[in-house]
């Protein structure tokens, strides 16, 4: 299928080959137990991030004036599935919803902190519910005083917070965000580590008092814009974690022998796995033409958001929960890499919007 | 008759625009409408029954310019155009909402790139212009009653005798059997060695003397399909496709593209005919209007297809599919867009004939019918399956079939 890659893949595909590399080298499925167990911290994380930083992951996307590389989506995503096949745990796709807010927002002493942002020093986690949409995850409520503005308000469960320099608070009307420092008065962290170790944290912000100089102004289509893409990437990292789930599954279908033959040989594993690599095949073109329709601003760009978010999480939970099934025992023990996968996934799926929350803003958005 | 011709666009030259331009010139309004049937579809053929004069000038037109078969050299009636440039008018064709002018599968996609890259010098000449001109209609003889999922397994015999082949034996489910000139048909012309290494390919005029060719009908009552009879048909030497006993590698490249075909053109197909939109058979049958769907159950059953035919786009479009998994999921997908749109009838989709059921609603049901038969013509999904588990996925063989 090399013909039909254009110049855009052919350019993503590099930077994917890169980045699978740099990860491979330096992150491992086993760091999930570790962190699980307590050999590995959120603040090892961090360090981790800011030395992956240095490859211009943390502001690709930002325009070269804003100290980004001024990557399309798609070069994004390609370090997105990268980072997803070696289940990397790395803040890549909260930080960039920041950094991306981030420049295409107004306001005072913005332009220091984006350029910070930009090259990976200063790790920005935003906090707002749109992480986990479709549910009630809390809101930030801000009220003008003399000084700036007073923000309070609850978000529960927001991914990677326990890893940031600088919070990135959206309010509820999405009109302003406020720079907040996790350490400042008034502001409540309850650290924890989703089912995939993730680190996450509920923030509670009790009258935190932010200076006009630590805001930035939004508008609610900037959000919404930039939401979206992070779905993308969201998804991205998916891709890769479903495409190595399968491609370990199928290396063990050749290898585990049972009644004299490997155990691929049997029809009923063939079917189930060259299903699985179809739907995989479907996964992958939508996600690509997704992301190509977001970076040449085509008409139905926002459908395929919907689609490709919506498609790339059936997947990766289907690949990942057969994966296990067709390891049989193994499958279910700690020991065995592959449980892993699935849990990165169930976390992939509801992050940014699960299949049915898609569909749902699908129908909404076209009036049915 | 033909009016001014404009001469074919100069390679160097050739851009959408010129070619838009072209095509805008030369079109017929009528074959810029979409096609009201499956009775719009131009088949070509020593028996064309085209009676709309239109559909006739635009197959000339086309085919004067090479553009029915546009990739193929000039000299067999072709335009020699890189697939990119093909791609190129094929864009155009489709924005401008123009009819296929001639619908010329077999032919122009399954046997045509065999003959290219098999036949002789005397078979190209003789064969693919008369193609490309929609002036001889192909069909295709694979199956047979015996020979279905295991094709490797054809009976059909051909026995040299001089400079001619004698064919006797069956075949089964040869599309557009009934109103074919010619077929392509895969014999047996060793029945001594292992099943794949004794089948060659014959092309068979099928009004050759002791050729019998009958339709068979399928549960919605219609068919596309034919059954055919061989007895003593004599086939001159000359009509041999590739190397004797060494047909089956080809047979296989005919096979991948004719999946290929169906996994893309399915719903190309199905464009043609009756395909209400899902969303207005909802409305229709909760009897609302505008704004938002009252059953959300069904609103998300909707979406759900909706997202599936997008993804399939996406894959048509980026490719990165073996044909035989494209074949096996699109055929899934159209069969359950065929089911919800006549379950969405209610009673209306379950006529058999009468006055009390409209054309449409006909339609729906028969499509439904059919639609059952998508996952199992052109390979069924478990073959497609195996051939991606074996060729694509590297699985090993169990079985019978590993005999060789």
């Amino acid at each position: 299928m090399t013909a039909m890659l254009d110049r855009t893949d052919r350019a993503a595909s590099e930077v994917g080959a890169v980045a699978a590399r740099y990860a491979a080298a330096h992150y491992n499925p086993d760091d999930l137990r570790r962190l699980r167990d307590g050999g590995l911290t959120a603040s090892d994380l961090a360090a981790r991030w800011r030395a992956a930083a240095a490859l211009g992951w943390a502001g690709m996307t930002l325009p070269e004036s804003c100290g980004g590389a001024n990557a399309g989506l798609g070069d994004l995503a390609a370090v997105a599935t990268a980072l997803g096949r070696a289940l990397a745990t790395t803040p890549l796709s909260t930080t960039t919803l920041a950094a991306e807010l981030l420049a295409g927002s107004g306001g005072p002493g913005l332009a220091q902190v984006l350029a910070r942002v930009a090259d990976g020093e200063c790790l920005a986690v935003p906090v707002t519910p749109h992480l986990w949409p479709g549910q009630s995850g809390g809101a930030v409520t801000a009220r003008a005083d003399a000084e700036g503005v007073v923000i309070s308000g609850r978000v529960v469960h927001v991914p990677d917070a326990p890893l940031a320099d600088l919070l990135l608070v959206v309010t509820e009307s999405c009109d302003v965000a406020a720079l907040v420092d996790p350490s400042a008065a008034g502001v409540n962290v309850a650290a924890g580590r989703l089912l995939d170790s993730r680190p996450v944290a509920t923030i509670e912000l009790v009258d935190v008092a932010v200076p006009s100089a630590r805001t930035v102004t939004l508008t609610p289509d900037l959000v919404a814009r930039v939401v979206a893409r992070s779905t993308l990437v969201v998804a991205a990292e998916l891709l890769g974690v479903a495409e190595e789930a399968f491609d370990r599954t199928l290396t063990y279908l050749k290898q585990r022998t049972q009644f004299g033959v490997p155990i691929g040989a049997f029809q009923a594993l063939q079917h189930r796995a060259a299903d699985l690599w179809c739907e995989l095949a479907l996964a992958r073109a939508v996600l690509a033409e997704a992301c190509a329709a977001v970076d040449t601003g085509r008409a139905d760009a926002r459908d395929l958001v919907h689609v490709a978010k919506a498609k790339v999480s059936d997947v990766a939970i289907r690949i990942c929960e057969d994966a296990i099934q067709m390891h049989g025992g193994i499958g279910m023990c700690d020991e065995c890499d592959i449980g892993l996968f699935l849990k990165r996934a169930r976390v992939g799926e509801q992050l940014l919007g699960d299949s049915r929350y898609h569909r749902d803003r699908y129908a909404v958005e076209h009036d049915y | 008759m033909l009016v001014v011709m404009s001469s074919q666009p100069d390679v160097a030259e050739f851009s959408a625009s010129a070619v838009r331009a072209w095509l805008t010139a030369n079109c017929p309004p009528s074959m810029r409408t979409p096609m009201t049937g499956p009775q719009d579809q131009v088949f070509g053929g020593r028996n064309a029954d085209c009676t709309d004069p239109a559909a006739q000038v635009w197959l000339e037109r086309m085919a004067s310019q090479g553009w029915i078969a546009p990739t193929w050299p000039r000299e067999y009636g072709g335009a020699g155009l890189s697939p990119a440039d093909a791609r190129v008018l094929a864009n155009e064709l489709r924005s401008l909402g123009c009819r296929p002018p001639l619908v010329a599968v077999q032919g122009l996609h399954m046997l045509g790139p065999a003959l290219l890259e098999h036949g002789t010098a005397w078979q190209k000449e003789r064969f693919l212009p008369a193609i490309a001109a929609g002036a001889e209609r192909w069909c295709q003889g694979f199956s047979e009653p015996d020979a279905g999922s295991d094709l490797a397994a054809v009976r059909c015999r051909a026995v040299r005798n001089g400079d001619e082949y004698i064919v006797n034996g069956e075949k089964l489910w040869t599309t557009h059997g009934m109103h074919s000139d010619w077929i392509f048909a895969i014999v047996r012309t060793d029945s001594d060695v292992a099943s794949r290494d004794g089948i060659s390919i014959l092309l068979i005029d099928l009004a050759s003397p002791g050729v019998e060719v009958r339709p068979l009908p399928l549960l919605h009552g219609e068919s596309e399909f034919a059954q055919l009879t061989f007895t003593d048909v004599r086939v001159p030497v000359r009509h041999l496709l590739g190397p004797e006993n060494e047909g089956w590698p080809i047979v296989r490249s005919i096979l991948a593209n004719e999946r290929r075909l169906l996994g893309l053109e399915r719903s190309a197909g199905l464009a043609t005919r009756r395909r209400a939109n899902l969303l207005d058979l909802a409305r229709r049958r909760l009897d609302c209007g505008e704004g938002r769907l009252p059953d959300p159950v069904l609103r998300d059953q909707l979406t759900a297809i909706t997202f599936d035919d997008l993804s399939a786009k996406a894959l048509s479009v980026r490719g990165g599919l073996h044909p035989a998994g494209l074949k096996y999921t699109t055929s899934r997908l159209n069969q359950r867009k065929a089911d919800l749109r006549a379950r969405l009838l209610g009673s209306a989709g379950l006529g058999g004939d009468g006055s009390c059921f409209d054309h449409t609603e006909l339609g729906m049901t028969s499509d439904y019918l059919e639609s059952r038969g998508w996952t199992i013509g052109g390979g069924t999904s478990e073959i497609n399956l195996n051939t991606v588990a074996r060729q694509e996925l590297g699985l090993p063989h169990l079985g019978p079939e590993v005999r060789r």
